[in-house]
């Protein structure tokens, strides 16, 4: 979640200094990291 | 007063009307001349003083000015370290609150929208799907199924076979628990007859006990402990049987007058004895 806070910030700050490309990478991988997430969560629940 | 009549007599007589009024002008002209002189020379003086209390009116006003402003100064330059400390904690805690408030109202939509395009349901399903793909692969491997397996004809079989297999579990199951039964009826009949066959001499209190004992056990048990049941019987009433003898012979009264050689002959006749007869009335 921090990690996720952290990336969050850095494309917040991209954002304001007009770099896009970078933003774009870092909301690529918050999203990213929040659908591992939720497969992970998935993954976990027990089959039967 | 007239001009002439400052002047003396003798003057007036000589002098005539024309000198006295040219005296009169000269002398006019003098006293103003001495008074312009005069009022030059206060004038002077006055703006002397003036300049110098001016002076001295600026600089006390200067002194006071400096102090006033140098208080102001020092009072606006705390004031407004105080604004720009506030200024600046309030930007900080705000600017920081501001921030996360931000930061999470970002990470929100992204889940909004991620749950949006893509469904936690359709997450959920696709995991399941896939863990089950590799749970009938490994399944496969385990039990060798191949295509072969897997046609009609050949799953209708296996599905024949399971259903038989299924049904014979069932009958086993039936079985063995009938089994379990007669098994245990066998058993307690046995164990009756082998009690009735040992107690078969035996009658009264010791019977009954020996039943009482081993009434519930199995063959095996009573073939290994009646023997020491029988002894443990016979120890026990051994025992009974002396302390009866005992309370009897605390009990017995002999009359003072009795004769001894009467007692003697009977004791010897019939052979009396009362602790036999006590021993036979509890045998009853």
């Amino acid at each position: 979640m921090a990690k996720q806070k952290t990336k969050i910030i850095k494309f917040i700050e991209e954002i304001s200094s007009k770099n896009y490309a970078r933003a774009h990478k870092y909301l690529k991988s918050v999203i990213e990291d929040k659908i591992t997430k939720k497969i992970d969560t998935a993954t976990e629940k027990p089959l039967f | 007063m007239k001009k002439s009549e400052a002047l003396p007599e003798q003057a007036a007589e000589v002098l005539t009307e024309d000198s006295v009024k040219e005296i009169e002008t000269a002398l006019e002209e003098k006293i103003n001349l001495s008074v312009e002189a005069a009022l030059t020379h206060q004038d002077e003086l006055y703006a002397e003083k003036l300049e110098e209390l001016v002076s001295a009116i600026d600089k006390d006003h200067t002194s006071k000015l400096n102090r006033v402003v140098e208080a102001v100064d020092v009072n606006n330059a705390n004031k407004l370290i105080k604004v720009v400390k506030r200024y600046e904690k309030e930007l900080g805690s705000s600017a920081n609150s501001f921030k996360n408030t931000l930061v999470e109202s970002i990470s929100d939509y992204l889940d909004e929208y991620l749950e949006e395009s893509v469904p936690t349901e359709a997450i959920e399903e696709a995991t399941k799907n896939r863990t089950v793909t590799e749970v009938l692969s490994n399944l496969r491997k385990v039990l060798a199924v191949d295509s072969t397996l897997m046609s009609e004809s050949v799953k209708e079989a296996v599905l024949d076979g399971k259903t038989q297999i299924d049904q014979l579990a069932s009958k086993v199951n039936e079985l063995e628990k009938e089994n379990s039964l007669l098994k245990e009826a066998y058993t307690k009949q046995k164990a009756n007859l082998l009690l009735e066959t040992k107690t078969a001499n035996i009658s009264g209190r010791k019977k009954e006990y020996l039943f009482k004992i081993l009434q519930d056990k199995s063959p095996a048990f009573i073939e290994e402990n009646f023997d020491y049941t029988v002894k443990l019987f016979d120890k026990k009433e051994k025992e009974r049987l002396s302390v009866i003898k005992e309370e009897a012979f605390s009990k017995r009264k002999v009359k003072a007058d009795a004769p001894v050689e009467k007692i003697s002959e009977k004791k010897e006749s019939e052979s009396y004895n009362p602790y036999l007869a006590e021993l036979k009335r509890s045998h009853k």
